[in-house]
């Protein structure tokens, strides 16, 4: 059989391309085009950046946050029908009968458990519910670091200020107050956990700038800061033999009519349900990039599909600044391996340029994510000027060999060891060739209105880290959301502990509360057939679905 | 999409009137868009856009540049670098500005049709006879400059819908009909015929199954997707991860989703750091025979062997160092003769390093003892009792004294 003939990784057609690249190469060092002012960005913005591009989003009809601006994807899932019917659950036959119920295994959830057992909640009356592996998260994947104003140059309210202009003063104030307090309470956290973060030989943080920051404050683990994060706390839970069901994801919260009492769980490959009873619920369940809001590929992981709106939204919980979304304005383009995965930041601050399908560049490096992302999508769709990939999609060339020859010969593998690793595994050496790449959607800006003690509008219901809105207003900076899951990760666990100490007894188990919601979705003419939450996206194409069947026996 | 298209004036001051009787005429052609009439100015005006996506005001103008009659189209950004006599909308662009930073629901999208009129001094009910002459056609223009909006929304959409059709095999799969070259793999002994430049992971999907275990972050960070192969015609047994290996020619493979390797239990706070206590904790890691299959079959080039030998030693440095890029897929000890956990003693070696192998960090320790304290609860409490545009300032201010890289 065929396969398709590659050059270094590369096809002919887009060698085509590299080769004016390199044409290009040596007039471009030192030249730079202008930055743009801030009309010019704001005219790019509202022609291409997909939160700003007409028809992405509308209002709510049902619900309590009824006429909330949302992206159509988010809408869908909140203008849906349950996956279950009630009528089919028997809910006087508990599962299991617990304190504390966390749902999902990314920081904000292990953390929470964690803390819950220091405030004396016993390891047994918990459980963590997750939908994939415990772990398995967009959590794991965080690579440049976590922000915690710590060093005595800095200060909590500098690092509020950075954040609130960042997210265009948009914040909840209360709440991104407590983000930032926490940030040293955090990291002295992460250090008696044995976390490693990077150190200076005077053995202080490696503390870098980040993009909106007026202090250095990030810390990193190498590039797998969010990876040797998790792994820490996972492992102190396990130690602590917390409970924990994986592949039983949440399809419904429980109540008692006024408050939270558990949830229902459905068994990924048993396809059974089971009924938790809880004292308290912690909603952990992170973002959305899955939904594929405008079509965007995405850096997420594979269960990042928005399931907690949906739920928190059912139940009453009040929502956020759904209608925008962050994207990064560098993920892979090439290969379709990669397509979405995260390009880190800094190839461009170490002199990678983006440039155009005949080597030419177009657009100042380090604009603000937001603005680069729309540049790019002007350059290969309105101006026609991007790299076609055989796959179909269209790219911009970021020129990678730049690195060396800016910084010496050798420079790229020792900055970026993990990038190198994984363009080498498909036949690219990203010190010689440039690599492709396009905007990738990153992050869930919004969400799951919360208070600097992670309550929702709801009793019983707790929820932390991405699935929530407020703390980073409309934008989020670099390095807060790890953080925004430590933080209100640990505060979810100790306030859900002073609570479930509140309560002798457990609550009554229904599912009523979906009437009222299905009569709304009815009035609002929701065609029956659309459900929530998602749970998985299915990636198995036209052909492989329309064969499909529903076989019963 | 909800929008609103707002005509402002006073008819008793001449032409001033125009955008409020070209905007009662706008009702009869644009009866699925909201249109009213309004002469205030300023944030009053304000109280007509709340709640709206898009809103076109339509004024009119007096630049006494351009003939009687003409029609242009501005955007807020247009306001910035000019000023603008006589168009009731001048103090509108400073209020919605101001909304905005408030957070106030003013639509995204704001125009301005201006009308250029000679009259808007004299109080009279009717229009100058040049304007009352040209109406009709001032009329056409503004709603060919309505059109021009409506187009180049349409063309964002269409801008959108083509990115999303490129990115197609991404989002909802790979479509068969515009593959080129394929390959054959066996998945579990069954022969699948799949695309030839895609994931391991990628094509199993293509196959037709839906994943749920052996699928977790798709970019090489999790470890879920821990796979074993050979290819047709070569002994070596190999290993990967399905999500960063291109599918290959006559491919034989299987997926270990789980890897059945006891992690002990311990409590990081009682442990002392010495020499023996990994071996204490993992015995078996003494009858490792140094044959280095667990190095070969690591996907992320880990020297497993030396960091089994190093925590033999008790060298928790060398430990942490070695298996720092570990993603806990367990290939190392799927492959392992003498049965040892690499990855868990991995660890336990890198926590107990991190927490006492190196000297706490001072600057952290003392930042958080002073948050505890209540020691910034002023300073916050000085920036929550700003005005915004004292907060703005601020921002600014930090900014200006930033650190540099
Ligand atoms: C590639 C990448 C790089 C990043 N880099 C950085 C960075 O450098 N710095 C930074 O600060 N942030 C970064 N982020 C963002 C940050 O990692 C995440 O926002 C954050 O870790 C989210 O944590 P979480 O605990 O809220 O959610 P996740 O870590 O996503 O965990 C969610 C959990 O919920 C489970 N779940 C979902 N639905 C259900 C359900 N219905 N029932 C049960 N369980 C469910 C999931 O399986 C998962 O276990 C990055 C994100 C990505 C994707
Ligand atoms: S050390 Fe073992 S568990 Fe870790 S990545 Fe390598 S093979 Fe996988
Ligand atoms: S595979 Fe097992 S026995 Fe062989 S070197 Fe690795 S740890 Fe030692
Ligand atoms: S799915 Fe996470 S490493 Fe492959």
């Amino acid at each position: 059989m065929a396969t398709l003939k590659l050059i270094n990784g590369y096809p002919e057609s887009m060698r085509e391309s590299i080769k004016k690249v390199e044409e290009t190469r040596a007039g471009r060092i030192g030249k730079l085009p202008e930055p743009m002012s801030l009309d010019a960005r704001k005219d790019i913005l509202d022609l291409c950046h997909p939160d700003f591009a007409e028809g992405g989003k509308r209002e709510v009809k049902v619900g309590v946050s009824k006429g909330i601006l949302a992206t159509n994807e988010v809408a869908d899932l909140l203008e849906a029908y349950p996956l279950v019917d009630k009528e089919d659950v028997d809910l006087s036959k508990v599962d299991y009968e617990v304190d504390l119920l966390v749902i999902g295994g990314g920081m904000a959830g292990t953390g929470a458990c964690i803390l819950a057992n220091d405030n004396g909640i016993p390891a047994n009356k918990m459980l963590l519910v997750s939908k994939l592996r415990h772990g398995d998260s967009n959590s794991i994947m965080a690579q440049g670091g976590t922000q915690a104003a710590d060093r005595p140059e800095d200060s909590p309210t500098r690092h509020f200020m950075d954040a609130l202009g960042g997210g265009h003063f948009t914040n909840k104030k209360d709440v991104l107050k407590a983000l930032c307090e926490d940030g040293p309470i955090a990291m002295k956290w992460m250090g008696e956990l044995g976390v490693l973060l990077d150190r200076e030989p005077d053995n202080t943080f490696t503390e870098l700038l980040g993009g909106g920051t007026s202090r250095r404050r990030m810390h990193a683990a190498k590039d797998y800061t969010g990876l040797e994060e998790l792994r820490a706390m996972k492992d102190e839970f396990l130690s602590r033999e917390i409970p924990s069901l994986e592949f039983y994801p949440v399809v419904e919260l429980l109540s008692d009519g006024k408050k939270v009492t558990g949830a229902l769980l459905w068994g990924l490959e048993t396809h059974e349900y089971k009924v938790v009873r809880a004292k308290a619920t912690v909603l952990a369940t992170g973002g959305f990039g899955r939904l594929h809001i405008r079509g965007f590929p995405t850096s997420n992981h594979y269960g990042a599909t928005g399931d907690g709106l949906a739920l928190a939204y059912r139940i009453g919980a009040k929502l956020l600044d759904t209608d925008t979304v962050q994207y990064h304005p560098t993920g892979a383009a090439y290969p379709q391996q990669l397509i979405g995965q995260l390009i880190t930041e800094k190839i461009r601050s170490k002199g990678a340029q983006p440039v155009n399908v005949n080597g030419e560049t177009f657009v100042y490096p380090l604009e603000p994510r937001d603005v680069e992302a729309s540049s790019f999508i002007k350059e290969c769709y309105i101006n026609n000027l991007g790299v076609p990939t055989p796959a179909g999609m269209m790219g911009i060339w970021l020129d990678t060999p730049l690195i060396n020859i800016i910084h010496g010969e050798g420079a790229t593998d020792k900055i970026f060891p993990g990038m190198v690793r994984m363009f080498s595994r498909f036949g690219i050496d990203l010190a010689n060739d440039p690599i492709l790449i396009f905007p990738t959607l990153h992050y869930q800006n919004g969400g799951v209105e919360t208070d600097p003690e992670c309550h929702t509008n709801i009793e019983g219901l707790y929820v932390a880290g991405e699935v929530t809105g407020g703390v980073h207003g409309k934008n989020r900076l670099m390095g807060n959301s790890t953080l925004d899951c430590i933080v209100f990760g640990r505060r979810a666990g100790i306030a859900a502990a002073k609570y479930i100490k509140s309560q002798s007894e457990y609550g009554k188990l229904s599912l009523d509360h979906l009437d009222g919601y299905i009569a709304e979705l009815k009035d609002a003419g929701v065609q029956s057939g659309r459900v929530s939450p998602m749970l998985l996206p299915d990636y198995r194409g036209r052909a492989a679905l329309a064969r499909m069947i529903d076989v019963v026996w | 999409m909800k929008d609103v298209i707002v005509g402002l004036g006073n008819t008793i001051v001449s032409d001033d009137g125009i955008g409020i009787w070209v905007a009662e005429k706008l009702k009869a052609d644009y009866q699925d868009i909201d249109i009213s009439q309004a002469l205030y100015s300023g944030y009053y005006l304000l109280d007509y856009i709340f709640g709206y996506d898009r809103a076109i005001f339509v004024d009119s103008i007096k630049t006494e540049k351009n003939p009687v009659g003409d029609v242009s189209l501005y955007r807020m950004s247009d306001f910035k670098n000019r000023s603008r006599t006589s168009i009731h909308s001048t103090d509108l662009i400073s209020a919605i500005e101001t909304a905005r930073l408030y957070g106030m629901d003013v639509p995204e999208h704001i125009y301005f049709i201006g009308i250029e009129i000679l009259d808007n001094i004299t109080f009279q009910e009717s229009f100058t006879p040049e304007v009352e002459s040209l109406k009709e056609s001032i009329y056409m223009k503004v709603k060919e400059k309505i059109e021009e909006i409506m187009e180049e929304i349409m063309s964002e959409k269409d801008l959108m819908q083509k990115i999303a059709d490129s990115n197609k095999s991404v989002i909802s799969g790979i479509d068969a009909s515009e593959i080129e070259h394929w390959v054959d793999i066996y998945y579990q002994g069954r022969k699948f015929t799949v695309p030839a430049a895609v994931t391991i992971m990628q094509a199993l999907e293509f196959a037709g199954m839906m994943l749920v275990h052996s699928c977790g972050c798709r970019a090489g960070f999790c470890g879920a997707c821990a796979t074993i192969y050979r290819v047709k015609g070569d002994y070596k047994l190999r290993t990967s991860m399905a999500c960063q290996t291109k599918v290959e020619d006559g491919m034989y493979l299987v997926q270990i989703p789980f890897s059945p390797a006891e992690k002990a239990n311990y409590d990081i706070n009682e442990e002392k750091y010495e020499d023996n206590t990994l071996l204490k904790i993992y015995p078996s890691i003494a009858r490792c025979v140094s044959c280095n299959t667990c190095s070969k079959a690591c996907p992320q080039d880990i020297k497993v062997m030396d960091y089994v030998n190093a925590a033999i030693r008790g060298d928790y440095k060398r430990v942490a160092e070695l298996s720092f890029d570990c993603i806990q897929c367990g290939l190392c000890a799927m492959r392992c003769p003498a049965d040892i956990v690499q990855y868990h003693v991995g660890q336990l070696a890198r926590r107990m390093y991190g927490k006492y192998g190196r000297p706490n960090v001072e600057n952290t320790d003392k930042a958080a003892t002073a948050v505890e304290a209540g020691d910034f609860n002023e300073e916050f409490k000085k920036i929550f009792d700003m005005t915004p545009e004292e907060v703005k300032e601020l921002y600014v201010k930090n900014m200006k004294d930033k650190e540099s890289a």
